[in-house]
Order: C-alpha cells, then structure tokens, then sequence
C-alpha cells in the first residue's frame, strides 16, 4: 500500500530524516515514534508532501506521488493534526464537507456522509451540525477533525498526534472510540505520536526515530522483547511493565502458562484482548472476576492473578 | 447670523459638496481596496518585498498633501483626477499593511489542514485566509476611510471641490460660519462612515463574509455620487481662489458689474497659474504684475468697467526727508511712469524664473532706460529703504537704492522682508526706515480705513484715488506719496494667450459673450 524508499530531507545543515525506507500493508497501522526533533512529523509531512523530500522515493499502490497531481494525491488521503486546524468560519458540517465539496459530490449525498458521520463520532447532527467549531470542547472538535479526515472515505488516514491536545482520560476514551469506528478500520494509518502507549495501543508496525535514523521498525511486541540496540531498550525501560499489559493478551497467558483455576463466574472477555484492555473492562464494569473461553473449556480469573501471570510469562519468554 | 441659518441658505452648495466629497472619499477608497488588498496578500507571500512595499507606502504617508497635489497637477491636470490619486496614496497604507498582518495572522494550523486536505493555494487564498483575515482589512478600511475624509477636504484646493471648499474659502475670508458648516459636515460624514464600518466589524465572522459582497458593491455607487453634480457643467472653465471668490469686491462684484454667471471653481492661489498653463482651465484670476503670467504664457484680460480697485504702485516717503531733500523726490520721479503693468511682470518673471537677482534685473532695467548712474559718494547720510516680502517689492527696493546712489550723495541701507503692509507701515512712521514701495488701493483701503461712501466714491478711480491719499497722507501720517511708478498691479482675469487669440478675448466684458 505505501512504500518509502531511501527517503532523506534536509533543513539548512540539520538532517531531518535520513535514508528512512519502509513499507505498509493495506489496513495496518504504522505509528512514528521518537522524542523531538527526531523527524517524526517531517516524515509524515512527506507523505502528503507538505514537504518535499531531498531524496528518495514514495509509492502509494505502487505509483510514485511525485509523479500525481498534487492536490488529487491529497484529496485521497485523510489528514488529521493536533490543533484540529477546524476552519473556524464554518460550521460542524461544513467542516467534514470540505473534501467532498472540492471532489465536487453530489450536495444530498455530501449531507447524508456528514450525518452519518457525526453520529456515529456521537456528534448529534440535530446538535451540532450548525453550530462553530469555538463552541464545541476540545475532544468534540478532536472528533469532527477525525470526521473531516473519514468524510470522503480515502483508503489513507494521516494523523499527527490527533489526540495529543486532549487531557490524558479524554484522550484514552476518544482513542477507543476511534479504534471500535468501522470507517476507520480498513483504513491504512500512518500516525505521528510522543505517547508510546498510544503507539503500542493503535499500532501494527512502529518506527523509533532518533535523530533522522530508524533505529527499529517492527510490531510492539519486537521493539520490546528484542531491542535492535541500546537507545531502543532505553526507550521503553520506565513504561515496560505497562507497555507489556498492552502487547500480551489473554490467548498469550492462557495457553502459555497452567493457571490455578480460580472462581466460578465473571465477565466474559474474548481472547484476543490485551492484559491492559481486560484491566480497563474490569475496571469500567466494576466488577473483579473475569472469564474466557479457549477452545473447550471455560477459564475464571481476577486481577492479582492475571498480573502474577503476565510477570511469569515475561520471565518465562526472556529465558 | 448663526451657523444653522447659513447652513439652511446654503443648503443646495452643501448638498452638491457633500455628495463631491463621499464621491471622492469612495472612488479613492475603492481604487485603494483593488489595488492594496491583492498587494498586501502578494507581499504576505514574499516577505522579501514586505519591507520595501510598506515602506514606501508609508514615505508616501508622510508627503504633505498639498506638495503632492501640486506635483500631480503636470500629470493629471486639476480636478478629480489628481484628488483621487492623491487619496488613494494616503488609503493605501492602511488597507496594504492591515491585508499584510491579516493574512499572515491567519493559524497555521488551519492554513496546514486546508492545504493537506487537498485544496489549490487559490482555494486556501479564497475560502481561509481572506475570510479570516476580513475582519483585519476591514478595520485598515475603515481607519483609510476616516483619513480620506478629513484629507478629502483638500481636494478643494484643486478644483475638484468637496466640503474643502467652504471651510477654506471661510479661512480666506474669515468667516466662521462658513468654516463650520464645511468642517461640521466633514467631521459627521467622518463618524458615519466609521460607525457603519465598526458596526461592519463587530457583525460575526460568518455574516461579515456575506456582508462584504453588498458592501464592496456599495462602495463604487457612493463613489459615483462625484459625478452627479457635474452633469450639469460646460461652457469655460474658470478657476478663483477662495479669497477672490469670496470677499466683496473681488469675484461678487465683477459678476454683478458685467453681469456675468460662470460656472467656477475653487483652486488653491498656488496652484492657479500651473492649472491656467497646463490648460486645465481657461480663466483665472490673479495679480496683474505676477512673473508667472510672462513664465506660463499667459495674458491679463482688460478690466474694461473698472471693477477692480486700483493698486498703482509709488514710493511713500517720510515727509521731512523729502521736504529737506527735494532731490530725493526729483530722482526717484525719474522712474515716474516708466513702468507699465508687462515692464513688472517681466521684471518679477526675470527674479522668479531666471533665478536672477533683484539687484541685478533694477540695474539691467535703469541701464535701460539710460538713468543708471555708478554710485556718486560713500560715507554720505544715511537712508534706509524697506520691503514687504515679495518679489516685486525686492526689484522696487534696489531700484530706488541705485537711483538714489547714482544721483544725491545718500548711503542707501535695504531692509528686506518686512513681512506685510503694517510691518512696513509702521516702521516708516516711527523713522526706523525712509521709505518702501506702497500701493494707492492698500494705502486707502488698508491705512485710512475708508468709509463706505468714500470706498463707493473712490475705489474704480485710479488717478482720483492716487490724487486723494497724496493729499490725505502728508496731513495724517505725516508721509508723501511721490508719482506713481506707472503699473497697477490689482486682481486680474487671467487667460492663456491661446485662448485669448482663438475667440478675440481680451476684455472681461467679452466673456459675457462666451459663457452659455
């Protein structure tokens, strides 16, 4: 689906990106990580190109994007930013219409996408699809930025820290959200963040940048368990442990380890969910016991016991 | 009478200013918006040439408006023209460098997604930054429309009329009245225009978009209104000061002496005789000795019924000094009569136009005449002679100095530039000079303060009225007028040569004929 071939760009002397290649699967999601000034955001800002790459090359289906008319290239790929960048003189929904009006829709078939969008964003129309972006909160504008990047369905999304203005409960909740969004699925993504437990949350495949350089491209699970080298394992070492809770899921424990069977009923959580999305469900339902079905028999757990059984298994993989 | 009588008498020369002056506020305005705006989204672009565009949009702040006036005139003649350019130089500023910081106020961040969602730099142009930027080119059109209010006032002194006209011709001729009925109406039409626009600016963004579109349509009607007072004007252009057109016995009485109705206009003195030479305007008036007559190619048209009061031109001397010297008066008598009104137009055009000196040009004048004479003896009594600061007076001054040198034995000291008639006149009487060059109409009107029945008496006869202020003088103020140099140099109608050839036009009583 993408394909970045030796792509380098230079500001003045500084090096921004250099000779970063990598490719990207229909339908995953690649996350950018790296602290500041590690060319994070010029690389996505390449893709699109709101910058003109030095050298190098980009393939999107194959075809160079140098070599496509600018804003028809753009106009097939949804980009999101942290300040939302809403126009702030038009409404909720002359918003999300802006990238259908310019591939000229029809105007019924523009006004049914926006409703459809804004409900399932949660967004009301009756609500707000008239009212200005200044009078919404920032997650609900947050939202109609992510409807405006969905509204002409592009097979791409770009996102540049799309949640990176919200307060950190918002934010966990609105990434949720968009993850369970069918539109947003099938996309391909390309994300830019600073919040590694986003990253490893949303991601299929993340790069770590440091200073222009991949350091490691892989799934979540790879840069954590096999660190290509030592500013990747530094990288992680303070949030390992909570990183850990998003990579293992239940399938992981359960047929790795023998556990001691424990209780007899709890809530229903399907197998391929994550330590910390089993530890969100419980929380969010109030409730200590859980259970999950492998292929016969039923297993019941609680809390303590699900951590004990992550730490093993991190002891039990590392040997 | 008070203001508002004057106002309600002249209600239909108001109406037609008023409309003159929004028409020009406007039409300046609307050339300034098409022009500045476009400039001041280029310049966002290239920043490069920001400093330089700005800049000398503000050095062209800075001119005084009257200079630019006058150094349009060449180009675009009098009239509308020139007032509008000039209008639209000071509107410039402010509306290039508010579309200037409009634009780049613009959040990036909105100006990003525009751009990575796909939209032509035209597109962000049109439906972001000029829409966002709005509210800050409407506030520099609304300071740019207050200034070409008030500078549009000027605009009078170049015939394109406006409010300007009655609050100068109220300053010529000291009449408060008509200076507050001009500026009243300048300074309420000011504060109209700049509640509509601030009522403009505070509607909300999303309205303020829909509102441009009538406003920016609005704006070439007001300017429109310029013209509607026109309509009806032909026939020859004629072109007073304010002065002239005002007091009594300047363009009021000719009018009713030669019964003549002309469609005038009101041009600042400075500007008159560059709008008669460039044949901006067929008549003028003027001074009938003025340099620029001879410079510009113009010629004095008879005033065949006497309607101007008589300024003939003679020394007036301390009437001790000429009793003990008769010699004094028999020299300076020598120059009596040798002068005619084309002799001190050229003599005065010589000093303004040849840049040569006032000295030089009396010499050249008395070699001339064969009365030079080189200077008989130094270290003799002393005499000092005064001037007013005006050419003529200069010429006059050394003229008399050389006569007096070249035949009594007198030490001639000059005192230029004694400002105006009373300045002169008072330091003649107190001794501290002998004598200047004086004018038999200001002798009268001026010195003696006249009564009405001796102004009607005297005032159309020159040699009658020379005859009564020798005769009064040397028994009021103790001063002898000694005889008259021989030119007039009195208020004139003024045309180009041309003109004067092509329809046989030397007398004012002709123009009755020629006007419709």
């Amino acid at each position: 689906m993408i394909a970045v071939k030796n792509l380098t760009k230079h500001f003045g002397t500084r090096t921004a990106v250099h000779d970063l290649s990598f490719h990207l699967e229909a339908g995953q999601t690649l996350a950018l990580i790296g602290s500041s000034g590690s060319g994070k955001t010029t690389t996505l800002r390449m893709l699109n190109r709101l910058i003109e790459p030095d050298s190098g090359q980009i393939f999107i289906n194959g075809e160079n994007v140098t070599r496509q008319p600018l804003e028809q290239m753009r106009r097939r790929m949804g980009y999101v930013i942290q300040s939302t960048g809403l126009f702030p003189h038009y409404t909720v929904s002359e918003n999300i219409a802006i990238v259908p009006d310019l591939l000229q829709w029809e105007k019924s078939r523009i006004y049914k996408r926006v409703n459809d969008l804004l409900e399932h964003m949660g967004l009301p129309p009756a609500e707000y699809a008239s009212k200005y972006p200044d009078q919404l909160s920032g997650g609900q504008q947050q939202r109609v930025g992510l409807a405006r990047a969905l509204a002409a369905d592009p097979p791409i999304i770009l996102m540049d820290e799309p949640f990176g203005a919200l307060d950190s409960i918002t934010r966990t909740r609105i990434r949720r959200e968009v993850l369970q969004l069918e539109a947003f699925k099938s996309k391909t993504v390309v994300m830019v963040t600073h919040d590694i437990e986003e990253a490893f949350e949303m991601a299929d495949v993340i790069i770590l940048l440091h200073k222009g350089k991949c350091q490691q491209m892989g799934s979540p699970k790879e840069l954590l368990q096999q660190p290509a080298n030592a500013f990747v394992s530094d990288f992680f070492r303070n949030q390992k442990l909570q990183l850990e809770w998003s990579i293992y899921t239940l399938k992981d424990i359960f047929t790795q380890l023998s556990l001691q069977p424990f209780g007899e009923n709890g809530l229903l959580v399907p197998i391929e969910t994550s330590i910390q999305n089993t530890l969100n469900l419980l929380n969010e339902n109030t409730v200590k016991t859980a259970k999950v079905k492998l292929q016969q028999e039923t297993r019941y757990f609680d809390i303590p016991t699900l951590l004990n059984a992550q730490q093993d298994l991190t002891q039990h993989e590392s040997v | 009478m008070n203001l508002f009588e004057f106002m309600y008498e002249n209600r239909s020369e108001l109406a037609t200013q008023t409309l003159e002056h929004i028409g020009l506020t406007f039409g300046s305005l609307a050339v300034a918006v098409l022009l500045a705006v476009p400039l001041g989204v280029w310049i966002a672009r290239r920043k490069g040439w920001a400093n330089l565009t700005l800049g000398i949009a503000g050095v062209l702040q800075t001119v005084p408006s009257i200079a630019l006036l006058g150094f349009l005139i060449p180009f675009l003649g009098i009239g509308a023209k020139p007032a509008i350019l000039a209008l639209f130089l000071y509107a410039l500023l402010p509306i290039l460098r508010n579309t200037y910081t409009g634009i780049l106020s613009v959040d990036a961040a909105v100006k990003e997604a525009a751009l990575g969602m796909g939209m032509t730099p035209r597109q962000v142009l049109l439906k972001v930054e000029l829409p966002l930027a709005m509210p800050v080119i409407f506030a520099g059109i609304r300071t740019a429309t207050v200034i070409n209010v008030g500078v549009a006032t000027l605009a009078a002194y170049i015939g394109a009329g406006g409010l300007g006209e009655f609050i100068f011709g109220g300053i010529s001729l000291n009449n408060p009245n008509m200076i507050s009925a001009g500026a009243l109406l300048a300074a309420v039409l000011a504060i109209i225009f700049d509640q509509l626009l601030a009522f403009l600016n505070r509607t909300p963004l999303r309205r303020l978009v829909r509102t441009a579109i009538p406003v920016s349509a609005v704006v070439p009607f007001f300017a429109l209104l310029y013209f509607v007072p026109q309509w009806s004007s032909s026939g020859l252009r004629i072109a007073f000061d304010p002065e002239f057109a005002g007091r009594t016995d300047g363009y009021p009485k000719l009018a009713a002496l030669y019964k003549l109705n002309l469609n005038t206009k009101i041009l600042n003195h400075g500007l008159l005789y560059r709008a008669a030479a460039e044949q901006e305007v067929d008549v003028i008036c003027g001074y009938s000795t003025d340099g620029r007559i001879k410079a510009y190619d113009l010629t004095v048209l008879e005033d065949d019924k006497n309607a101007f009061p008589p300024y003939h031109c003679a020394p007036l001397i301390r009437k001790e000094l000429a009793d003990a010297h008769p010699e004094l008066a028999q020299t300076l008598n020598l120059s009596a009569g040798r002068i005619n009104d084309s002799t001190m137009t050229l003599l005065n055009y010589r000093v303004d136009f040849n840049q040569e000196k006032p000295e030089a040009v009396a010499k050249d004048f008395l070699q001339q005449l064969k009365l030079w004479k080189p200077n008989r003896k130094d270290g003799g009594e002393k005499l000092t002679i005064g001037s007013k600061i005006f050419t003529e007076q200069y010429i006059l001054a050394h003229l008399f100095a050389q006569l007096i040198e070249g035949y009594t034995d007198f030490d001639v000291t000059i005192k230029t530039g004694l400002g105006g008639t009373k300045i002169c006149f008072d330091a003649l009487q107190k001794g501290a000079i002998d004598l200047y060059a004086e004018y038999t109409g200001t002798g009268f009107l001026v010195l003696l303060n006249p009564s009405q029945t001796e102004i009607n008496q005297l005032i159309t006869d020159g040699p009658a009225l020379y005859d009564y202020v020798a005769k009064i003088f040397p028994e009021k103020y103790n001063l002898t007028w000694l005889q008259p140099l021989g030119f007039n140099n009195t208020y004139a109608l003024i045309v180009k040569k041309e003109l004067s050839v092509k329809e046989k036009l030397q007398q004012v009583s002709q123009l009755a004929k020629l006007q419709k």
